[in-house]
């Protein structure tokens, strides 16, 4: 039982997490949960869908930031800045793509978009075979179909 | 394994929006879920007003490459060099960002005819929020879209008064106004007798829209078809001969256009209007001109300011507008 001001958050997996509401409440999903009914606040909420793993994960990002919104002198936005680098850069790519899927569903919008943002940097600058590689695409064109795509951009090969 | 097509298509979006085009077209190439996402012209949309709101991140803009020989077109044995028509692309050229340009090849010719008398149009193409106007002769017109490649032909245009009577010039503008989100072509011309009270028409590049002769006089006469657009505002350098102001002016939105002293623009625009004047020199202008056989015949500019300073801007190759900051740009191994 979470002491007040705290919510329980448990993963799909069953890891229960205490962790303080206002660190809960950027996801706007937890806060709708809470706004609109009062027994969440009590009790426990499960975070369908997320594992123990990715839930950690979300909380230490969470944790940070709503941190630095109660405190800009002590988390400034510099240090931010670094958390956030830092925080993408470990990542693997299950990770990525699970945490992205997480902070949607959750709508930790923040965390979102910077997850997008470096997916979107990883794919800048990139051949197509490249970025295949490293995203697990498959290539499902026939070589001509590759080919004509390829002809209608020359200029960007 | 982690597989991209797993992910809700609103973080592939989300993504892929925030690609700049070059990244976006190979992206396009890798597998068709993805190749079907950029396609979609709502994505291009997305994209596109997603690249004019953001200060990081602003929209590419195309540019032909003016080699330096080609200022002096006119003179006899350098009209080739101005059949050049590669494409450069400028992406991410916001403040504080640097310039990068890559050349590119459009996937059609472009039909260049720098015979004024063929063509009516001395400037064949126009770049405005990642949009490409082409010009080719008989004053038809087409605008391109880079990163969906295509390429949507503008319905012919009525004739202006002027060209009932045969000798004439056609002036152009192609500009776009974030603030009611419209792409328009602008076209005007004289009667050749006079310098003063043109006619121009406008097409404004939406579904099934069609040209506007548009009611009012062209109250300024421009120098040459070279223009500069600033924040939904195209402007002309008038000639000097033609009794009007320094500065001719069509707002995009308002559909107006407008005579200027370069004191009464605003001051933020000005530094558009040192990029015009600049470019004006180096054709009109006074350095180096000695050798140049008709330099008598070309009139002298105006003069810029009360200081009759006007701002010199060393140009290499060009200089260009972006995004309310000036970008230059020297293409290494253009």
């Amino acid at each position: 039982m979470a002491s007040k001001g705290n919510l329980t958050l448990k993963s799909c997996n069953g890891k229960e997490f205490i962790v303080e509401e206002k660190v809960a409440v950027m996801s706007t999903t937890i806060k709708n949960m809470v706004d609109v009914d009062d027994s969440f606040a009590q009790g426990v909420i499960p975070i369908i869908g997320v594992d123990g793993k990715i839930l950690a994960k979300l909380i230490e990002y969470c944790k940070e930031h709503a941190e630095a919104d109660e405190d800009e002198e002590v988390k400034s936005e510099e240090y931010l800045k670094k958390f956030d680098e830092k925080f993408v850069d470990e990542l693997n790519l299950n990770d990525l793509y699970d945490l992205l899927k997480a902070s949607n569903y959750l709508e930790i919008t923040k965390l979102l978009n910077l997850l997008c943002q470096k997916v979107a940097s990883m794919i800048k600058g990139k051949k197509p075979e490249e970025i295949r590689r490293i995203f697990n695409i498959k290539n499902d064109f026939t070589p001509e179909e590759e080919e004509e795509i390829n002809r209608q951009n020359p200029w960007a090969f | 394994m982690a597989v991209i097509e797993d992910l809700p298509h609103d973080i592939l979006v989300n993504i892929l929006q925030r690609l700049p085009v070059k990244s976006a077209l190979r992206t396009k190439s890798t597998c068709k879920l993805l190749y079907r996402f950029i396609s979609d012209p709502i994505f291009a949309q997305v994209h596109r007003d997603r690249a004019l709101s953001s200060r990081s991140n602003p929209p590419g803009y195309l540019y032909k490459l003016k080699p330096l020989e080609s200022l002096y077109g006119h003179l006899e044995g350098h009209l080739e060099v101005e059949n050049d028509t590669s494409i450069y692309f400028a992406e991410n050229g916001g403040p504080g960002g640097t310039g990068q340009v890559e050349g590119m090849k459009i996937p059609f010719e472009i039909s260049i005819d720098h015979n004024n008398m063929k063509s009516n149009f001395t400037r064949d193409h126009a770049s405005s929020g990642g949009l490409m106007a082409l010009f080719g002769k008989d004053c038809y017109c087409s605008i391109y879209n880079p990163v969906t490649q295509e390429k949507v032909q503008v319905p012919s245009r009525p004739p202006l008064l002027s060209e009932a009577i045969g000798l004439h010039q056609i002036w152009w503008g192609f500009g776009f106004s974030l603030s009611n989100n419209e792409y328009k072509i602008v076209q005007f011309s004289f009667l050749s007798t006079q310098k003063k009270a043109g006619q121009g028409a406008i097409y404004t590049v939406k579904g099934y829209s069609d040209w506007k002769v548009l009611e009012n006089d062209v109250p300024f006469y421009p120098q040459d078809s070279e223009y500069v657009e600033c924040n939904g505002t195209l402007f002309w350098v008038n000639r000097m001969d033609s009794q009007s102001p320094d500065i001719g002016s069509f707002d995009i939105v308002s559909e107006e256009f407008q005579e200027e002293s370069v004191i009464l623009v605003p001051l933020h625009k000005r530094r558009v209007l040192g990029v015009l004047l600049s470019e004006a020199e180096g054709e009109f202008g006074d350095d180096g001109a000695g050798d140049r056989e008709s330099d008598e015949k070309r009139p002298v500019p105006a003069p810029f300011s009360p200081e009759k300073q006007r701002p010199r801007i060393e140009f290499p190759h060009f200089f260009r507008w972006i995004d309310g900051e000036m970008m230059s740009a020297l293409l290494k191994n253009g």
